[in-house]
Parts: structure tokens; sequence; C-alpha cells
């Protein structure tokens, strides 16, 4: 083994500087163990050079654009509804500010016992339709079985026809 | 390098057009090293882009000292790892064969005889088999020194890694797929 064959190791890994690199490419001519590693190295490095190299859909930095206006769309969006929800947070401390605590408790107590009665009145009509078409219609006491299959068909009828329409839809 | 500074400029102005300049000279390098790393066309291309849409957000970040490449190739290769790592992949199967042809890989083309060609790319089949079966931290040297073209410098900053180690691992990998290739190739 000559002393320039313990340059291998580093000519290999490219660590030798441009003065010994030559020295040692002089010294591959001379050494047919050396030059036969080399050869072996640099086969490896120029099939490793010549793989194929992928190619990028023409329309990839269109898309990337999209993604970036898309994503800033949505924040500003974001930023938006953010900036609405708080002026109303802040507009309402405000107005309940100006009228007083007391009043606003005292407005929603009575707006409560509007939608309050609005509902009582709907189901006291909605009992007594109901009670008058059922004494109308009533045949005997097979009357709860008919209305419960009528109602059974009826519900059915329904469903069919969602179906029909939203696959008409689609 | 200057011509690419004035582009950034004018996207952190607020010109998100401009920034499709930067996109189309990177977009085949990035790809490249991606795909070859985790061995998937499709999931390359949506990394990929989710790598230009994270440069995009993280611009006002870039410092000029480096380059834009190797500051995007640093977050390609840690957005990349961290794939691999989800999805647990320790070697990676390089795949041709989609369902439709818009996910099969396209590669570039060579004017070569018909032999020629079968000969190519039996050698190319060979050898990115060998690649992918590679531990992670050599495959990504050997990606970014052969395929993506980088030199030893821009790898290591990509790395943060010292040249000689760069240069040691490439070394290590060439030897490791030279074992693997023995008489094939």
């Amino acid at each position: 083994m000559k002393k320039e064959c313990k340059l291998l190791l580093e000519y290999l890994k490219d660590n030798l500087p441009e003065r010994e690199k030559s020295a040692f490419e002089y010294h591959l001519k001379n050494c047919d163990k050396c030059k036969q590693e080399v050869e072996q190295f640099k086969e490896i490095e120029n099939a490793l050079n010549s793989m194929p190299k992928l190619n990028v859909p023409e329309t990839f930095s269109f898309e990337v654009i999209a993604s970036i206006k898309e994503r800033k769309r949505k924040v500003l969006g974001w930023f938006y509804y953010s900036a609405v929800s708080l002026s109303v947070l802040l507009l309402s401390f405000f107005f309940v500010g100006a009228i007083g605590v007391k009043r606003v408790f005292a407005n929603a107590r009575a707006f409560a016992h509007t939608v309050e009665v609005f509902f009582s009145s709907v189901t006291t009509a909605v009992a007594t339709i109901s009670s008058s078409l059922y004494n109308t219609f009533y045949i005997g006491r097979f009357t709860s079985v008919i209305l419960v299959l009528l109602f059974a068909v009826l519900s059915y009828g329904f469903f069919k026809s969602v179906k029909v329409f939203s696959k008409a839809g689609k | 390098m200057c011509d690419e500074l004035k582009v950034i400029e004018k996207v952190l102005d607020g010109d998100i057009d401009s920034f499709g300049i930067l996109v189309k000279r990177y977009e085949k390098q990035i790809v490249n090293f991606i795909f070859r790393m985790i061995g998937n066309y499709q999931d390359a291309l949506e990394l990929s882009q989710e790598v230009f849409l994270r440069a995009y957000t993280g611009l006002k970040t870039y410092s000029s000292e480096y380059s834009f490449s190797t500051w995007l190739f640093r977050i390609a290769r840690n957005r990349t790892i961290d794939f691999i790592r989800k999805r647990r992949i320790k070697t990676v199967s390089i795949e041709g064969s989609g369902e439709e042809d818009s996910l099969k890989p396209q590669y570039e083309t060579n004017e070569l005889r018909p032999d020629e060609v079968f000969e190519k790319n039996r050698r190319a089949r060979l050898v990115e088999k060998a690649v992918a079966r590679l531990p992670e931290e050599y495959r990504e040297v050997i990606i970014m020194y052969h395929v993506d073209g980088l030199k030893y410098e821009e790898i290591s900053e990509i790395l943060a890694l010292p040249i000689g180690t760069v240069k040691n691992r490439i070394f290590r990998a060439r030897k490791m797929l030279k074992e693997l290739l023995e008489g094939e190739i």
C-alpha cells in the first residue's frame, strides 16, 4: 500500500484541497486498487445524477396563488366577523349603560311575558280546534286507532315525497 | 439573487401574484425533493403546495442573510420530516402507477434510442429503489445533492450541519448504495 492510497477515503469524501486532489488523481493512473474503487463510486455518482427529474403540472403555481388568496379571504372574513361581533357587544353595553340596567331588565321581563302569553294562546287554540274536530268526527272506540293509522299513512306519504323531490333536485 | 429580493419586497407589499414568480422558480426542486423523500406523487404535490403556503405566510420572518432557496428548502425539509414521522415511513416505495393519469408522476423526457431508453429506465428504477431504501438522514442529502443539484454549502445551511458532516453523509450514502447495487448496474 502506497502512502497516497491512504488519501482514498478523503478523496471519495471530496475533502482534499485542490493540490492534494490533483496529486491523488495522478496517483490513480498508477494504482489499480484505488482506481477501481474510485471508478465504482463514479459509477454510482453518474447513476444518481441521471435519476429522472419529475415535471410539475403547469397549473401548480396558479393553484398555490389561488390557495393563498383563498386563505387570505378567509382570514379577512374572520377578522370582519370578529370586528362586527365586538362592535355589537360594545354597542349593547353602551345601550344598557344609557338606558339603565333596571329598565333593561324590566323591558326584558315584559318581553318574556308577552312571548309566554302568545304561546299559551296558541296552545289553547290548538287544543280547542283538536277537541272540537275529535267530537265532530267521533266514530266509536276505534277512533284513536284509526287516527294513528291515518297519521302513519300521511307521514309515510310525506317522507316519500321529500325523497322524490330531493332526488329531482340532484 | 438581487432580483429575488425585489420580488420578495413586492410580495411583502401585498402583491400576491409576484409570489408566483418564486413558486415557478423553485417548484420543480421542491416537488422532486419531497417526492423522492415520501414516494407518493399526489402527496408530494399537496405537501409542496403547503410548503409554498407556509413560505408565503412566514415571508416576513425571512432574513436575506440566507438565500431564499435555502430558507425554502428548510421549510420543505422540516415539513417532509414531520410528514414522514406522522406516517411512520421508514423507507419509501417510488410509485408510478396511479389510478388516474393526473396522479402519475410525469418525468422529463430525453431524445434517446429505444434500447438506450430501456437501459436508462432499468438503471433509473434500480437506483430509485436503492435510494428509497436509504435511512432518512442519508436519503435527504443524496436527493438534495444529486437530484436538486444543491451545493455542499447550501445543504449544510439547510440542515444546520457542518460541511464536513454533509460530505461524510453523502459518502456514506453512496457507499450504502454501492453495496445495495452491487452487480446490478
